[in-house]
Protein backbone atom coordinates (compact mmCIF):
# COMPACT_ATOMS: atom_id res chain seq x y z
CA UNK A 1 0.00 0.00 0.00
CA UNK A 2 1.07 3.17 -0.23
CA UNK A 3 -0.13 6.10 2.00
CA UNK A 4 0.81 9.84 2.42
CA UNK A 5 2.89 11.34 5.81
CA UNK A 6 -0.04 13.63 6.09
CA UNK A 7 -2.25 10.70 6.85
CA UNK A 8 -0.32 9.56 10.12
CA UNK A 9 -0.93 11.16 13.27
CA UNK A 10 1.43 14.29 14.65
CA UNK A 11 3.47 12.22 17.49
CA UNK A 12 2.63 8.75 16.04
CA UNK A 13 4.96 5.76 16.51
CA UNK A 14 5.32 3.70 13.56
CA UNK A 15 6.55 -0.34 14.14
CA UNK A 16 8.28 -1.86 11.95
CA UNK A 17 10.59 -4.76 10.67
CA UNK A 18 12.29 -3.49 8.32
CA UNK A 19 12.62 0.32 7.63
CA UNK A 20 13.92 1.49 4.31
CA UNK A 21 14.73 5.11 3.39
CA UNK A 22 15.03 6.20 0.05
CA UNK A 23 12.50 4.54 -2.90
CA UNK A 24 15.16 5.05 -5.75
CA UNK A 25 16.77 1.78 -6.73
CA UNK A 26 18.02 0.71 -3.95
CA UNK A 27 15.31 1.43 -2.17
CA UNK A 28 12.70 -0.55 -4.40
CA UNK A 29 15.25 -3.47 -5.18
CA UNK A 30 15.71 -4.09 -1.08
CA UNK A 31 11.90 -3.96 -0.28
CA UNK A 32 10.56 -6.05 -3.43
CA UNK A 33 13.48 -9.04 -2.24
CA UNK A 34 12.56 -8.00 1.99
CA UNK A 35 8.69 -8.92 0.96
CA UNK A 36 9.07 -12.11 1.18
CA UNK A 37 10.01 -12.60 5.09
CA UNK A 38 9.11 -9.10 6.29
CA UNK A 39 7.06 -6.11 6.86
CA UNK A 40 8.55 -3.18 5.18
CA UNK A 41 8.01 0.49 5.72
CA UNK A 42 9.52 1.97 2.67
CA UNK A 43 9.81 5.91 3.73
CA UNK A 44 9.91 8.39 0.53
CA UNK A 45 10.37 12.03 0.74
CA UNK A 46 8.44 12.96 -2.14
CA UNK A 47 5.61 12.34 -3.77
CA UNK A 48 4.72 10.65 -7.32
CA UNK A 49 6.10 13.18 -9.04
CA UNK A 50 9.29 15.81 -8.77
CA UNK A 51 7.88 19.12 -6.71
CA UNK A 52 10.41 22.25 -6.11
CA UNK A 53 9.70 22.68 -2.58
CA UNK A 54 10.85 18.50 -2.11
CA UNK A 55 13.65 18.98 -4.43
CA UNK A 56 15.17 21.82 -2.82
CA UNK A 57 15.55 19.75 0.05
CA UNK A 58 19.08 18.88 -1.89
CA UNK A 59 19.88 22.19 -1.80
CA UNK A 60 24.03 22.71 -1.50
CA UNK A 61 26.91 24.39 -2.05
CA UNK A 62 30.89 23.95 -3.62
CA UNK A 63 33.86 23.97 -1.77
CA UNK A 64 36.13 21.88 -4.45
CA UNK A 65 35.81 21.86 -7.89
CA UNK A 66 32.81 22.93 -9.61
CA UNK A 67 30.15 19.92 -9.80
CA UNK A 68 26.41 19.74 -11.03
CA UNK A 69 23.83 21.73 -8.75
CA UNK A 70 22.90 19.05 -5.75
CA UNK A 71 19.31 19.95 -6.42
CA UNK A 72 19.20 19.17 -10.24
CA UNK A 73 21.49 15.86 -10.57
CA UNK A 74 19.38 13.80 -8.19
CA UNK A 75 15.56 13.47 -7.69
CA UNK A 76 13.38 13.05 -4.83
CA UNK A 77 10.49 11.08 -5.13
CA UNK A 78 8.84 8.25 -5.73
CA UNK A 79 11.60 6.05 -7.90
CA UNK A 80 14.63 8.06 -6.87
CA UNK A 81 17.55 8.76 -9.12
CA UNK A 82 15.99 6.48 -11.66
CA UNK A 83 13.87 9.43 -12.72
CA UNK A 84 16.64 10.71 -14.59
CA UNK A 85 18.66 7.69 -14.90
CA UNK A 86 20.05 7.47 -18.44
CA UNK A 87 19.37 3.15 -17.85
CA UNK A 88 23.51 2.47 -18.78
CA UNK A 89 24.49 -0.54 -17.31
CA UNK A 90 27.25 -2.66 -16.92
CA UNK A 91 29.05 -4.87 -14.45
CA UNK A 92 32.02 -3.86 -12.32
CA UNK A 93 34.71 -6.59 -13.71
CA UNK A 94 36.52 -9.30 -11.32
CA UNK A 95 39.51 -6.88 -11.40
CA UNK A 96 37.52 -3.75 -9.77
CA UNK A 97 36.88 -5.89 -6.32
CA UNK A 98 40.74 -6.51 -5.91
CA UNK A 99 42.76 -4.22 -4.10
CA UNK A 100 45.54 -2.56 -6.54
CA UNK A 101 48.79 -1.58 -5.36
CA UNK A 102 48.77 1.87 -7.33
CA UNK A 103 45.44 3.10 -5.84
CA UNK A 104 45.87 3.29 -2.51
CA UNK A 105 42.70 2.46 -0.63
CA UNK A 106 41.46 0.26 -3.33
CA UNK A 107 39.60 -3.02 -3.18
CA UNK A 108 36.21 -4.48 -1.81
CA UNK A 109 35.68 -7.01 0.77
CA UNK A 110 33.57 -8.70 -1.65
CA UNK A 111 34.66 -10.49 -5.15
CA UNK A 112 32.96 -10.58 -8.21
CA UNK A 113 31.99 -14.07 -7.93
CA UNK A 114 30.59 -13.11 -4.75
CA UNK A 115 28.30 -10.40 -6.38
CA UNK A 116 27.60 -12.57 -9.37
CA UNK A 117 24.20 -14.19 -8.10
CA UNK A 118 23.12 -10.74 -7.38
CA UNK A 119 23.72 -9.27 -10.70
CA UNK A 120 21.52 -11.80 -12.34
CA UNK A 121 19.07 -10.90 -9.87
CA UNK A 122 19.52 -7.31 -10.38
CA UNK A 123 19.20 -7.73 -13.98
CA UNK A 124 16.00 -9.19 -13.76
CA UNK A 125 15.12 -6.23 -11.88
CA UNK A 126 16.05 -3.64 -14.25
CA UNK A 127 14.95 -5.80 -17.07
CA UNK A 128 18.34 -6.15 -18.80
CA UNK A 129 17.85 -9.00 -21.53
CA UNK A 130 19.88 -10.95 -24.10
CA UNK A 131 23.14 -13.39 -23.53
CA UNK A 132 25.77 -12.09 -20.98
CA UNK A 133 28.10 -9.40 -21.09
CA UNK A 134 30.90 -11.15 -23.55
CA UNK A 135 30.27 -10.11 -27.08
CA UNK A 136 30.97 -13.33 -28.32
CA UNK A 137 27.72 -14.56 -27.10
CA UNK A 138 26.20 -12.10 -29.23
CA UNK A 139 24.86 -12.43 -33.05
CA UNK A 140 26.15 -9.22 -34.34
CA UNK A 141 26.16 -10.26 -37.71
CA UNK A 142 28.17 -7.25 -40.02
CA UNK A 143 27.23 -4.94 -36.96
CA UNK A 144 29.71 -6.36 -34.39
CA UNK A 145 33.51 -4.82 -32.28
CA UNK A 146 35.40 -3.89 -34.67
CA UNK A 147 38.63 -5.97 -34.86
CA UNK A 148 41.08 -4.56 -32.99
CA UNK A 149 44.69 -6.24 -33.34
CA UNK A 150 46.18 -4.41 -30.53
CA UNK A 151 45.68 -6.97 -27.29
CA UNK A 152 45.87 -3.65 -25.33
CA UNK A 153 42.28 -2.93 -26.06
CA UNK A 154 39.41 -4.53 -26.16
CA UNK A 155 35.41 -3.72 -27.13
CA UNK A 156 32.59 -4.25 -24.37
CA UNK A 157 29.41 -2.81 -24.48
CA UNK A 158 26.94 -0.84 -21.66
CA UNK A 159 22.93 -2.47 -21.88
CA UNK A 160 20.51 0.20 -22.01
CA UNK A 161 17.30 0.48 -20.56
CA UNK A 162 16.28 3.45 -18.44
CA UNK A 163 13.47 2.17 -16.60
CA UNK A 164 11.32 4.82 -14.42
CA UNK A 165 10.99 2.48 -11.59
CA UNK A 166 8.60 4.78 -9.72
CA UNK A 167 6.47 4.25 -12.56
CA UNK A 168 7.57 1.04 -12.87
CA UNK A 169 6.84 -0.54 -9.99
CA UNK A 170 4.17 1.85 -8.67
CA UNK A 171 1.49 -0.95 -8.93
CA UNK A 172 3.14 -3.25 -7.03
CA UNK A 173 3.65 -1.21 -4.12
CA UNK A 174 -0.46 -0.13 -4.53
CA UNK A 175 -0.83 -4.09 -4.25
CA UNK A 176 1.87 -4.92 -1.91
CA UNK A 177 0.62 -6.24 1.85
CA UNK A 178 3.94 -6.39 3.39
CA UNK A 179 5.56 -3.17 1.95
CA UNK A 180 4.17 0.15 3.39
CA UNK A 181 5.36 3.00 1.46
CA UNK A 182 5.30 6.25 3.18
CA UNK A 183 5.10 9.25 0.51
CA UNK A 184 6.29 12.92 1.55
CA UNK A 185 8.59 11.25 4.58
CA UNK A 186 11.15 13.53 5.14
CA UNK A 187 13.66 11.44 7.82
CA UNK A 188 15.72 14.45 9.71
CA UNK A 189 17.57 12.27 12.46
CA UNK A 190 18.92 8.73 13.24
CA UNK A 191 18.31 8.28 16.70
CA UNK A 192 20.45 6.00 18.74
CA UNK A 193 20.01 4.43 22.11
CA UNK A 194 22.32 5.38 24.81
CA UNK A 195 24.90 2.56 24.58
CA UNK A 196 24.92 4.35 20.73
CA UNK A 197 25.01 0.72 19.25
CA UNK A 198 21.25 0.28 18.29
CA UNK A 199 18.71 2.71 16.32
CA UNK A 200 16.24 3.23 18.97
CA UNK A 201 14.00 5.27 16.10
CA UNK A 202 13.80 7.66 13.29
CA UNK A 203 12.71 11.05 13.48
CA UNK A 204 10.18 11.63 10.66
CA UNK A 205 9.39 14.80 9.34
CA UNK A 206 6.44 15.91 7.09
CA UNK A 207 7.76 17.38 4.14
CA UNK A 208 5.35 19.39 3.59
CA UNK A 209 3.83 21.35 6.18
CA UNK A 210 4.18 21.00 9.95
CA UNK A 211 4.98 17.95 12.07
CA UNK A 212 5.90 14.46 12.09
CA UNK A 213 6.24 11.10 13.62
CA UNK A 214 8.52 8.10 14.54
CA UNK A 215 9.50 4.68 13.72
CA UNK A 216 10.76 1.89 15.72
CA UNK A 217 12.09 -0.89 13.18
CA UNK A 218 14.39 -3.68 14.39
CA UNK A 219 16.21 -3.03 11.11
CA UNK A 220 16.91 0.33 9.27
CA UNK A 221 18.62 0.39 5.94
CA UNK A 222 19.49 4.04 4.53
CA UNK A 223 18.89 4.09 0.74
CA UNK A 224 19.12 7.86 0.36
CA UNK A 225 21.81 8.12 -1.67
CA UNK A 226 25.50 8.75 -2.21
CA UNK A 227 25.13 12.39 -1.07
CA UNK A 228 22.16 11.86 1.04
CA UNK A 229 23.21 8.52 3.45
CA UNK A 230 26.25 10.68 4.64
CA UNK A 231 24.64 13.97 5.49
CA UNK A 232 21.75 11.39 7.14
CA UNK A 233 24.64 9.82 9.03
CA UNK A 234 26.37 13.34 9.95
CA UNK A 235 23.63 15.16 10.97
CA UNK A 236 22.06 12.51 13.61
CA UNK A 237 24.25 14.30 15.74
CA UNK A 238 22.56 13.39 19.74
CA UNK A 239 24.04 10.71 21.22
CA UNK A 240 27.69 10.39 18.55
CA UNK A 241 28.56 14.29 18.43
CA UNK A 242 30.83 13.64 15.29
CA UNK A 243 27.00 11.39 13.68
CA UNK A 244 26.26 7.83 13.45
CA UNK A 245 29.10 5.68 12.09
CA UNK A 246 32.05 7.99 12.51
CA UNK A 247 33.92 7.47 14.87
CA UNK A 248 36.84 7.37 12.76
CA UNK A 249 35.86 10.62 10.73
CA UNK A 250 34.54 8.74 7.25
CA UNK A 251 31.54 9.35 6.88
CA UNK A 252 31.41 11.58 3.93
CA UNK A 253 34.85 11.33 2.90
CA UNK A 254 36.01 9.31 -0.63
CA UNK A 255 33.28 10.70 -2.98
CA UNK A 256 34.11 9.85 -5.86
CA UNK A 257 32.85 10.28 -9.16
CA UNK A 258 32.80 8.89 -12.90
CA UNK A 259 35.46 11.57 -14.57
CA UNK A 260 33.33 12.33 -18.36
CA UNK A 261 35.17 14.08 -20.61
CA UNK A 262 32.93 13.92 -23.44
CA UNK A 263 34.40 15.61 -26.61
CA UNK A 264 38.30 14.75 -25.27
CA UNK A 265 39.20 13.68 -28.57
CA UNK A 266 38.67 12.79 -32.22
CA UNK A 267 39.22 9.61 -34.10
CA UNK A 268 39.28 9.85 -37.53
CA UNK A 269 38.21 6.35 -39.85
CA UNK A 270 40.31 4.60 -42.07
CA UNK A 271 38.50 3.89 -45.04
CA UNK A 272 38.83 0.63 -44.28
CA UNK A 273 36.91 0.85 -41.04
CA UNK A 274 34.08 -1.31 -40.09
CA UNK A 275 30.71 -0.86 -39.94
CA UNK A 276 30.56 1.31 -36.83
CA UNK A 277 26.86 0.44 -35.30
CA UNK A 278 28.29 -1.51 -32.70
CA UNK A 279 29.60 1.78 -31.03
CA UNK A 280 26.32 3.79 -31.28
CA UNK A 281 23.42 2.21 -29.71
CA UNK A 282 21.57 -0.47 -31.40
CA UNK A 283 18.99 -2.70 -30.33
CA UNK A 284 19.98 -6.97 -30.64
CA UNK A 285 18.02 -9.64 -28.74
CA UNK A 286 15.72 -7.08 -27.75
CA UNK A 287 17.78 -5.44 -25.53
CA UNK A 288 19.24 -2.01 -26.72
CA UNK A 289 23.09 -1.81 -26.55
CA UNK A 290 25.80 0.51 -26.75
CA UNK A 291 29.40 -0.34 -27.29
CA UNK A 292 32.48 0.80 -25.71
CA UNK A 293 36.43 0.75 -25.06
CA UNK A 294 38.29 -0.33 -22.28
CA UNK A 295 41.62 -1.04 -21.81
CA UNK A 296 42.85 -4.47 -20.81
CA UNK A 297 43.26 -5.37 -17.20
CA UNK A 298 47.09 -6.28 -17.91
CA UNK A 299 47.37 -3.07 -19.55
CA UNK A 300 45.81 -1.26 -16.73
CA UNK A 301 47.96 -3.03 -14.02
CA UNK A 302 51.66 -2.92 -15.80
CA UNK A 303 50.76 1.06 -16.58
CA UNK A 304 49.57 1.63 -13.34
CA UNK A 305 46.31 2.81 -14.66
CA UNK A 306 42.54 3.42 -12.60
CA UNK A 307 39.75 2.10 -14.82
CA UNK A 308 37.90 3.83 -17.79
CA UNK A 309 35.16 3.02 -20.47
CA UNK A 310 35.08 5.18 -23.57
CA UNK A 311 32.68 5.59 -26.33
CA UNK A 312 31.86 7.35 -29.14
CA UNK A 313 29.89 10.38 -30.07
CA UNK A 314 29.22 12.60 -32.86
CA UNK A 315 31.98 14.92 -34.12
CA UNK A 316 33.18 17.93 -35.69
CA UNK A 317 36.35 17.47 -38.30
CA UNK A 318 39.21 20.07 -36.96
CA UNK A 319 42.03 21.73 -39.35
CA UNK A 320 44.44 18.77 -39.04
CA UNK A 321 41.60 16.22 -40.43
CA UNK A 322 41.93 16.94 -43.70
CA UNK A 323 45.33 15.98 -44.41
CA UNK A 324 45.05 13.22 -42.10
CA UNK A 325 42.64 11.94 -44.45
CA UNK A 326 44.20 11.55 -47.56
CA UNK A 327 47.58 10.04 -45.40
CA UNK A 328 45.84 7.32 -43.70
CA UNK A 329 43.33 6.17 -46.34
CA UNK A 330 47.00 4.76 -47.52
CA UNK A 331 49.07 4.01 -44.29
CA UNK A 332 46.44 2.10 -43.02
CA UNK A 333 45.02 -0.17 -46.00
CA UNK A 334 47.58 0.03 -48.75
CA UNK A 335 45.09 0.22 -52.08
CA UNK A 336 42.34 1.07 -50.53
CA UNK A 337 40.65 4.53 -52.09
CA UNK A 338 40.49 7.60 -50.26
CA UNK A 339 37.57 7.57 -47.95
CA UNK A 340 35.01 9.79 -49.24
CA UNK A 341 32.90 10.29 -46.58
CA UNK A 342 35.25 9.01 -43.73
CA UNK A 343 34.12 8.87 -39.89
CA UNK A 344 34.70 11.58 -37.51
CA UNK A 345 34.06 10.75 -34.09
CA UNK A 346 34.28 12.58 -30.32
CA UNK A 347 35.23 10.40 -27.75
CA UNK A 348 33.70 10.08 -24.84
CA UNK A 349 35.33 8.74 -21.44
CA UNK A 350 33.74 7.76 -18.24
CA UNK A 351 36.36 7.52 -15.87
CA UNK A 352 37.63 6.14 -12.31
CA UNK A 353 38.26 8.07 -9.56
CA UNK A 354 40.88 7.26 -7.28
CA UNK A 355 39.37 7.21 -3.81
CA UNK A 356 40.71 9.92 -1.59
CA UNK A 357 40.25 11.08 1.31
CA UNK A 358 40.18 14.66 0.66
CA UNK A 359 37.38 14.27 -1.89
CA UNK A 360 34.23 14.78 0.63
CA UNK A 361 30.50 15.31 1.86
CA UNK A 362 30.32 18.06 5.00
CA UNK A 363 27.44 19.19 6.23
CA UNK A 364 27.29 23.39 5.55
CA UNK A 365 25.98 26.30 8.17
CA UNK A 366 23.12 26.36 6.49
CA UNK A 367 20.11 24.27 6.94
CA UNK A 368 17.00 23.47 4.98
CA UNK A 369 13.42 24.77 5.36
CA UNK A 370 13.17 21.54 8.24
CA UNK A 371 15.76 22.23 10.03
CA UNK A 372 18.51 19.79 8.49
CA UNK A 373 21.81 21.26 7.81
CA UNK A 374 22.72 21.24 4.09
CA UNK A 375 25.77 19.71 2.70
CA UNK A 376 28.73 21.42 1.01
CA UNK A 377 30.74 19.12 -1.57
CA UNK A 378 34.39 19.30 -1.67
CA UNK A 379 35.09 17.84 -5.14
CA UNK A 380 38.31 17.10 -5.38
CA UNK A 381 40.36 15.36 -8.17
CA UNK A 382 44.23 14.13 -7.92
CA UNK A 383 47.17 14.60 -9.95
CA UNK A 384 46.64 9.96 -10.25
CA UNK A 385 43.08 10.23 -11.94
CA UNK A 386 44.69 13.01 -14.53
CA UNK A 387 47.37 10.91 -15.72
CA UNK A 388 45.81 7.91 -15.88
CA UNK A 389 42.99 9.72 -18.64
CA UNK A 390 45.57 11.20 -20.16
CA UNK A 391 47.10 7.72 -20.64
CA UNK A 392 44.37 5.92 -21.02
CA UNK A 393 43.58 8.31 -24.44
CA UNK A 394 47.07 7.69 -26.07
CA UNK A 395 46.94 3.99 -25.21
CA UNK A 396 43.45 3.88 -26.70
CA UNK A 397 44.99 6.08 -29.71
CA UNK A 398 47.79 3.80 -30.29
CA UNK A 399 45.96 0.75 -30.50
CA UNK A 400 43.37 2.04 -33.20
CA UNK A 401 46.13 3.20 -35.05
CA UNK A 402 48.23 0.13 -34.46
CA UNK A 403 44.73 -1.95 -35.47
CA UNK A 404 44.49 0.05 -38.99
CA UNK A 405 40.96 1.55 -37.46
CA UNK A 406 41.93 5.21 -38.04
CA UNK A 407 43.88 7.97 -36.39
CA UNK A 408 42.99 10.17 -32.82
CA UNK A 409 43.60 13.42 -31.38
CA UNK A 410 43.67 13.47 -28.03
CA UNK A 411 43.42 16.95 -25.86
CA UNK A 412 44.09 15.20 -22.26
CA UNK A 413 48.05 15.34 -22.57
CA UNK A 414 49.90 14.34 -19.28
CA UNK A 415 50.75 17.30 -16.84
CA UNK A 416 47.74 19.12 -17.96
CA UNK A 417 45.00 20.43 -15.78
CA UNK A 418 41.56 18.72 -16.15
CA UNK A 419 39.76 20.45 -18.91
CA UNK A 420 36.99 23.06 -17.65
CA UNK A 421 34.46 21.06 -18.69
CA UNK A 422 35.34 18.07 -16.96
CA UNK A 423 31.99 16.80 -14.57
CA UNK A 424 30.74 14.06 -13.24
CA UNK A 425 28.64 11.54 -14.48
CA UNK A 426 25.74 12.14 -11.61
CA UNK A 427 27.33 8.52 -9.62
CA UNK A 428 27.47 9.41 -6.14
CA UNK A 429 30.14 6.97 -4.99
CA UNK A 430 32.10 6.28 -1.45
CA UNK A 431 30.87 8.77 1.34
CA UNK A 432 30.41 4.97 3.87
CA UNK A 433 32.92 2.95 2.19
CA UNK A 434 32.88 -0.71 2.59
CA UNK A 435 35.34 -2.17 4.56
CA UNK A 436 35.99 -5.04 7.32
CA UNK A 437 38.36 -2.74 9.30
CA UNK A 438 35.90 -0.18 10.89
CA UNK A 439 39.08 2.36 10.93
CA UNK A 440 38.81 2.52 7.30
CA UNK A 441 35.50 1.74 6.23
CA UNK A 442 31.89 3.04 7.60
CA UNK A 443 29.52 -0.06 6.74
CA UNK A 444 31.07 -3.64 6.58
CA UNK A 445 31.08 -6.18 3.64
CA UNK A 446 27.26 -6.89 4.80
CA UNK A 447 27.00 -3.49 4.50
CA UNK A 448 26.15 -2.91 8.24
CA UNK A 449 27.42 0.12 9.88
CA UNK A 450 30.28 -0.15 11.84
CA UNK A 451 29.66 -0.67 15.59
CA UNK A 452 25.42 -0.12 15.08
CA UNK A 453 23.95 -3.30 15.21
CA UNK A 454 20.49 -2.39 13.52
CA UNK A 455 21.85 -0.09 10.87
CA UNK A 456 22.59 -0.83 7.21
CA UNK A 457 23.05 1.52 4.20
CA UNK A 458 22.50 0.34 0.50
CA UNK A 459 23.81 2.51 -2.37
CA UNK A 460 26.75 3.51 -4.17
CA UNK A 461 27.64 5.57 -1.25
CA UNK A 462 29.05 1.96 0.07
CA UNK A 463 31.60 1.40 -2.98
CA UNK A 464 34.98 1.68 -2.04
CA UNK A 465 36.57 1.78 -5.42
CA UNK A 466 34.47 2.96 -8.55
CA UNK A 467 35.30 0.88 -11.45
CA UNK A 468 34.42 2.74 -14.45
CA UNK A 469 30.97 0.59 -14.84
CA UNK A 470 27.44 2.79 -14.32
CA UNK A 471 27.02 2.47 -10.77
CA UNK A 472 23.03 1.33 -11.08
CA UNK A 473 23.47 -2.19 -11.67
CA UNK A 474 25.70 -3.12 -8.73
CA UNK A 475 23.39 -1.15 -6.86
CA UNK A 476 20.53 -3.26 -7.41
CA UNK A 477 23.17 -6.09 -6.75
CA UNK A 478 24.20 -5.07 -3.36
CA UNK A 479 20.46 -4.43 -2.30
CA UNK A 480 19.45 -7.54 -2.69
CA UNK A 481 22.29 -9.22 -1.58
CA UNK A 482 21.62 -7.10 1.77
CA UNK A 483 17.93 -8.47 1.46
CA UNK A 484 18.99 -11.70 2.06
CA UNK A 485 21.37 -11.32 4.36
CA UNK A 486 18.30 -9.73 6.72
CA UNK A 487 16.11 -12.35 5.72
CA UNK A 488 19.20 -15.02 6.83
CA UNK A 489 19.88 -12.84 10.19
CA UNK A 490 16.06 -12.92 11.01
CA UNK B 1 69.36 4.53 -53.42
CA UNK B 2 69.27 8.00 -54.04
CA UNK B 3 67.62 10.74 -52.20
CA UNK B 4 64.76 10.58 -55.05
CA UNK B 5 64.15 7.01 -55.00
CA UNK B 6 63.97 7.27 -50.74
CA UNK B 7 61.24 9.89 -51.82
CA UNK B 8 59.59 8.03 -53.99
CA UNK B 9 59.66 4.85 -51.77
CA UNK B 10 57.99 6.58 -48.98
CA UNK B 11 55.46 7.87 -51.26
CA UNK B 12 55.16 4.67 -52.31
CA UNK B 13 54.23 3.61 -48.46
CA UNK B 14 52.01 6.51 -48.15
CA UNK B 15 50.07 6.09 -51.24
CA UNK B 16 50.74 1.91 -52.06
CA UNK B 17 50.81 3.00 -55.59
CA UNK B 18 54.37 1.45 -55.83
CA UNK B 19 56.35 1.26 -58.91
CA UNK B 20 53.94 4.13 -60.24
CA UNK B 21 54.67 6.71 -57.78
CA UNK B 22 54.76 9.48 -60.02
CA UNK B 23 52.33 8.95 -62.63
CA UNK B 24 49.46 7.36 -59.74
CA UNK B 25 50.72 9.76 -57.11
CA UNK B 26 47.87 12.51 -56.68
CA UNK B 27 49.41 16.01 -55.37
CA UNK B 28 47.23 16.24 -52.35
CA UNK B 29 48.65 13.04 -51.17
CA UNK B 30 52.35 14.59 -50.68
CA UNK B 31 50.82 17.67 -49.90
CA UNK B 32 48.78 16.46 -47.05
CA UNK B 33 51.86 14.49 -46.10
CA UNK B 34 54.14 17.57 -46.34
CA UNK B 35 51.83 19.54 -44.26
CA UNK B 36 51.86 17.45 -41.66
CA UNK B 37 55.49 17.21 -41.75
CA UNK B 38 55.87 21.01 -41.60
CA UNK B 39 54.33 21.23 -38.46
CA UNK B 40 56.16 18.18 -36.64
CA UNK B 41 59.23 19.67 -37.44
CA UNK B 42 58.15 22.87 -36.37
CA UNK B 43 56.84 21.83 -33.03
CA UNK B 44 58.47 18.46 -32.26
CA UNK B 45 61.15 20.32 -31.14
CA UNK B 46 63.55 17.47 -32.07
CA UNK B 47 65.10 19.87 -35.33
CA UNK B 48 66.18 17.03 -36.86
CA UNK B 49 67.31 17.39 -40.55
CA UNK B 50 66.61 15.02 -43.53
CA UNK B 51 69.59 13.06 -43.51
CA UNK B 52 68.38 12.01 -40.11
CA UNK B 53 65.12 10.97 -40.66
CA UNK B 54 66.27 9.30 -43.86
CA UNK B 55 68.71 7.11 -41.64
CA UNK B 56 65.98 6.51 -38.89
CA UNK B 57 63.46 5.76 -41.97
CA UNK B 58 65.21 3.25 -43.95
CA UNK B 59 68.51 2.10 -42.57
CA UNK B 60 69.28 -1.80 -43.06
CA UNK B 61 66.90 -1.66 -45.79
CA UNK B 62 69.02 -3.48 -48.76
CA UNK B 63 66.07 -3.43 -50.94
CA UNK B 64 65.23 -1.12 -53.37
CA UNK B 65 61.82 -2.32 -54.11
CA UNK B 66 59.18 0.15 -53.08
CA UNK B 67 56.91 -3.13 -51.41
CA UNK B 68 59.73 -4.43 -49.19
CA UNK B 69 60.44 -0.80 -48.21
CA UNK B 70 56.79 -0.37 -47.37
CA UNK B 71 56.84 -3.51 -45.64
CA UNK B 72 59.80 -2.10 -43.80
CA UNK B 73 58.38 0.96 -42.59
CA UNK B 74 54.88 -0.41 -41.48
CA UNK B 75 56.94 -2.85 -38.92
CA UNK B 76 58.16 0.29 -37.94
CA UNK B 77 54.84 1.98 -37.39
CA UNK B 78 53.27 -0.75 -35.57
CA UNK B 79 56.37 -1.89 -33.46
CA UNK B 80 56.22 2.28 -32.76
CA UNK B 81 52.36 1.99 -31.77
CA UNK B 82 52.86 -1.12 -29.73
CA UNK B 83 55.74 0.53 -27.41
CA UNK B 84 54.47 3.91 -27.06
CA UNK B 85 56.91 5.50 -29.46
CA UNK B 86 54.62 8.10 -30.65
CA UNK B 87 54.02 11.80 -31.15
CA UNK B 88 51.38 14.15 -31.14
CA UNK B 89 50.58 16.77 -34.29
CA UNK B 90 47.97 19.14 -33.46
CA UNK B 91 46.79 16.38 -30.89
CA UNK B 92 46.87 13.75 -33.23
CA UNK B 93 48.69 10.32 -32.53
CA UNK B 94 51.08 9.04 -34.56
CA UNK B 95 54.00 7.03 -35.25
CA UNK B 96 57.13 8.17 -34.31
CA UNK B 97 57.64 6.81 -37.86
CA UNK B 98 54.68 8.06 -39.47
CA UNK B 99 55.72 11.79 -38.13
CA UNK B 100 59.21 11.47 -39.85
CA UNK B 101 58.02 10.15 -42.89
CA UNK B 102 55.99 13.19 -43.45
CA UNK B 103 58.57 14.54 -41.66
CA UNK B 104 61.01 13.92 -44.55
CA UNK B 105 58.58 14.01 -47.20
CA UNK B 106 58.43 17.83 -46.04
CA UNK B 107 62.10 18.22 -45.92
CA UNK B 108 63.17 16.49 -49.09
Amino acid sequence: MIGQAREIDDGATLDTDVCVIGSGPAGLALAQRLERQHDVLLLESGGFEGEEAVQSLYRGTMLGRPYHPLEVCRQRFLGGSSNCWGGLSRRLGAEDFVARSWVPQSGWPLSGADLEPWYAEAETFLDLRGPGWDPEQWSFGSKGPWPITDPRLRSTFLKVNPLRLGTTMRPWLEQSRRVRTVLGASVVDIRLDATATRVERLAVRRSHGEGGFAVRARRVVLACGGIENARLLLVSNTVQPLGVGNTHGLVGRYFMEHLNTDFEGLLLGSPNLPDGSFYLRQTVHDQQLWGCFELAADVREREGLLAAAMVLLPGQPDLLMEALRRTIADTDNPGAALAANPVIVSLGTASEQAPNPESRVVLSAERDRLGVPRVALDWRLTEQDQRSLARTHAIFAEAIAYSGLGRVKVTQLPGRPFPEHTHGGRHHLGTTRMHQDPRLGVVDANAKVHGVDNLFVAGSSVFPTGGAANPTLTIVALARRLAAHLAEAT
Amino acid sequence: MNRRELLLLAAAFLLSCRAQVPALAPRQFLDAAREIGRLWLATSGRGEKESTLARDLFEGVEASAAAEVEAHLRQLHLADLAASRTTTVQGWVLSLTEARLYGYLASA
